[in-house]
């Protein structure tokens, strides 16, 4: 694809960049060819895709766009990069003498607005020392990924991440208020921070969500909201069946309260977690957090929809509490990930999809069925609804399996692609989406167009008219063709 | 005379996963110990290691290890889980043995009752070096003394012996670092912090062929003499007086106030002998025996 070999981009790159940021080490250049969807193979120090030429640490707008103006007319293929948590494969480097762009210097926050509620940061600000630094002033971006301590804020817009208490809170596309992003052509945008307008399309949503296939975010402004957690209330309940689960999730949805967590476990997922006091029942978890007033109106509420149902026995919400204060995935777990994969030889990876509530339970079931009856050496599959909205709501599914008489690089094909290929198409094929929120990545391409329909005409003709050169991070939503 | 099967047991522990406690939680409670009500039941990691072990020996050794037995003393939904999750990796016996006690401070009384429970004739016992909770690292000693057996510490990995199939190779730390022993069974063995032992995963369809088997709960058992309480009013705990002077209680006074209570000291010691051919090895343990004045 490119015009130019490795030792060329290498020298191209030490023309605009520093010698010092331009990063050629072979074992890190290894490492930066994945992400966490082949974590088996990079545990076993297995790399199947072609190697990067080089990773480029940047430092300002400015130097973006120059390396993206001198890409595009070399052709090279450029993978923005940022908190490395990605899990669809958003980084893996296919193309071969790819460079990864990483924007992790670009740490600054820039302003706390407490007055317009609004914080601008880089897009090399770690979400968790922003809210940290939010929190301690009273105030929260709301924003509450599993990532949280790992995710960086281009990589969080890029991928229009959701987080654990989005139920309140929305998505980040509900709480980007404006931003910068640099387009392949070396174009530098800003889009203001108004509250609300109606210009014509909200352009906002092209930037988010774009995965680095069209452009590079290099700096985004946040909504703000009052942090009051010692107004949380806590409640989880017991219960048999995911279908009654799912029926109470959308009363509580659908009649208009917005807890910041509504959660339902089936039994089997909900074991990992809840054993102690759940047995291998199904659970459900609220929270209800904000101004007092609300939260208690919120927390009664949902404590009578609830009561309405016999079958649901409440449990002691110190047991959520507890479970609240443990939520997020930092560097440690992720390292003790990596032993208990080597040592046991079993793996878990999960795929997210949202459908309309009256083919929630229908998904969930047939998901269930379809793979325990497909797919091989399983010792965990099961599932959770994390994300609730008027008009229906997603299903997070786990699955853990035994890595039997395969190499590396066959756990992929073998376990976890044959699983998500059962995923998305019971879901497509309910009218649901095959990506709720971790990103379409490299290896829910082969769908794009099923998930689409007759509306890909409007992705495709982005693609052509931002990224005419083909060099933004190819093969991510977008399949090559 | 060859060994020709292994029956193999593993005494384990489930306890609180101290990682589940908030900041709120680590405040001493009316128990002297912090809350863990709230937190998740994990295995303790050590027997977890002793758990992976059996079953890595039963793999080795093909059909020569005729029963793998676990028990514990909690018959608690955690313990229920775990016994079903080693039925379905293998384990042909798994007793559930509850109590009404503490169980951290009692290892003397944990081996008497294990053995009890579970019977003397087992070619190895394994069990964690210490709970992570009780931390005594007494109970694999308290058996070994009791059957009379030989026991090793600290150990790391099993593995058969290469020439000789009734020999077992045993790795454990040791103060002058990784001692290598070829050992034969019977024995007591005390897993420790063993680098690459975590338990398997039962697969769902293994899960669901043993889950139909009901799980066997002992009879519940109390220490003799009622559990152990809490320190009387105006008793505390205290060192041994100077010179190691007693205090007697005169049968028949009716004014007499019990002043200190102290824990006789307890020991126990071991040696290794190293030396050259068997003979040299003799010469050198009857040396140490005299030395010991034994």
């Amino acid at each position: 694809m490119n015009s130019m070999n490795r030792e060329e981009i290498v020298a191209g790159l030490k023309k605009l960049l520093p010698a010092e940021r331009v990063i050629t080490d072979e074992q890190v250049l290894k490492d930066a060819s994945v992400d966490r969807f082949r974590k088996y193979e990079n545990i076993c120090g297995v790399y199947t895709q072609p190697i990067p030429a080089a990773i480029a640490y940047v430092e300002s707008t400015g130097e973006i766009s120059n390396v993206l103006v001198w890409a595009s007319s070399g052709k090279v293929n450029i993978i923005p990069r940022a908190g490395i948590s990605a899990t669809e494969g958003g980084l893996e480097t296919i193309v071969p003498n790819s460079v990864v762009l990483d924007c992790s210097r670009m740490n600054k926050i820039l302003s706390i607005d407490h007055i317009n509620m609004q914080a601008t940061c880089q897009a090399g600000v770690s979400l968790q020392v922003l809210d940290d630094k939010c929190r301690a002033m009273g105030l929260t971006t709301g924003h509450s990924p599993q990532s949280k301590p790992l995710a960086l804020m281009g990589g969080l817009t890029a991928t229009r991440s959701i987080g654990q208490f989005s139920t309140l809170y929305g998505g980040i596309e509900d709480m980007i208020v404006g931003l910068e992003a640099v387009f392949p052509n070396g174009e530098i945008t800003r889009i203001k921070n108004v509250p609300r307008r109606a210009a014509g399309p909200d352009i906002r949503h092209v930037v988010v969500g774009n995965e680095g296939a069209l452009c590079f975010i290099t700096e985004v402004t946040v909504k703000l909201f009052p942090f009051y957690p010692e107004n949380n209330i806590f409640m989880g309940y017991i219960l048999d069946s995911m279908k009654l689960g799912f029926e109470i999730l959308r009363e509580v949805m659908v009649k208009g309260y917005k807890p910041s967590i509504a959660r339902l476990y089936d039994h089997e997922d909900g074991a990992y977690h809840f054993s102690h006091f759940a047995g291998d029942k199904c659970v459900l978890i609220f929270m209800a957090e904000g101004p007092e007033g609300i939260a208690c109106a919120t927390a009664e509420a949902i404590k009578a929809i609830v009561a309405a149902h016999p079958e649901c026995q409440p449990v002691d919400p110190k047991h959520i509490e507890r479970w609240f204060a443990h939520l997020n995935w930092d560097p440690k777990n992720i390292a003790e990930e990596r032993i208990e994969i080597k040592e046991t030889q079993n793996i878990g990876h999960t795929t997210e999809i949202s459908a309309n509530w009256s083919e929630l339970n229908n998904i969930y079931e047939a998901v269930i069925k379809r793979v325990r009856a497909e797919v091989p050496d399983l010792t965990l599959l099961g599932g959770h609804s994390s994300h609730g909205y008027i008009n229906g709501a997603n299903i997070y599914f786990v699955y853990y399996y035994n890595l039997v008489d395969i190499k590396p690089e066959e756990e992929i094909t073998k376990y976890h692609l044959a699983i998500k290929g059962i995923i998305v198409e019971e879901t497509i094929k309910r009218g649901g989406s095959m990506c709720h929120h971790h990103g379409v990545g490299k290896h829910r391409t082969a769908w794009i167009k099923q998930e689409y329909g007759s509306s890909y005409y409007i992705l495709k003709t982005l693609k052509d008219a931002f990224d005419p050169a083909k060099i933004m991070n190819m093969g991510d939503i977008w399949p090559i063709e | 005379m060859e060994r020709t099967f292994m029956d193999i047991l593993v005494l384990f522990k489930m306890v609180p996963n101290l990682e589940d406690l908030t900041e709120a939680d680590w405040a001493v409670g009316e128990n002297l110990r912090p809350v863990d009500t709230y937190a998740r039941p994990i295995i303790n990691p050590e027997d977890e290691s002793a758990l992976e072990l059996a079953l890595r020996l039963r793999d080795a050794f093909k059909n020569r290890v005729s029963s793998l037995t676990a028990a514990t003393f909690d018959d608690s939904p955690g313990a229920r889980r775990m016994a079903k999750t080693l039925k379905a990796l293998g384990y042909s016996r798994v007793l559930l043995t509850p109590v009404d006690f503490d169980t951290r401070f009692c290892p003397d009384w944990i081996a008497r009752a294990a053995l009890e429970k579970t019977g003397r004739n087992y070619s190895l016992i394994l069990t964690g070096s210490r709970s992570a909770d009780g931390q005594n690292g007494l109970t694999a000693m308290y058996l070994a003394e009791r059957l009379g057996l030989p026991l090793i510490t600290e150990v790391l990995n099993l593995s058969p012996h290469d020439g000789d199939s009734t020999l077992i190779k045993v790795e454990s730390l040791s103060d002058d670092g990784l001692l290598v022993q070829t050992a034969s069974p019977p024995m007591v063995l005390s897993i420790g912090n063993a680098p690459s032992a975590i338990l398997r995963v039962p697969t769902i369809k293994d899960r669901l062929k043993s889950a139909q088997e009901p799980l066997e709960i002992g009879t519940p058992l109390s220490i003799s003499g009622g559990a152990p309480t809490a320190l009387p009013p105006g008793v505390a705990h205290t060192n041994p007086p100077p010179g190691g002077a007693t205090t007697t209680v005169k049968p028949g006074v009716a004014h007499t106030t019990l002043q200190a209570l102290w824990r006789e000291k307890q020991s126990r010691v071991a040696k290794v002998v190293d030396a050259g051919s068997p003979a040299d090895k003799a010469a050198t343990l009857l040396a140490s025996l005299q030395d010991w004045g034994l």
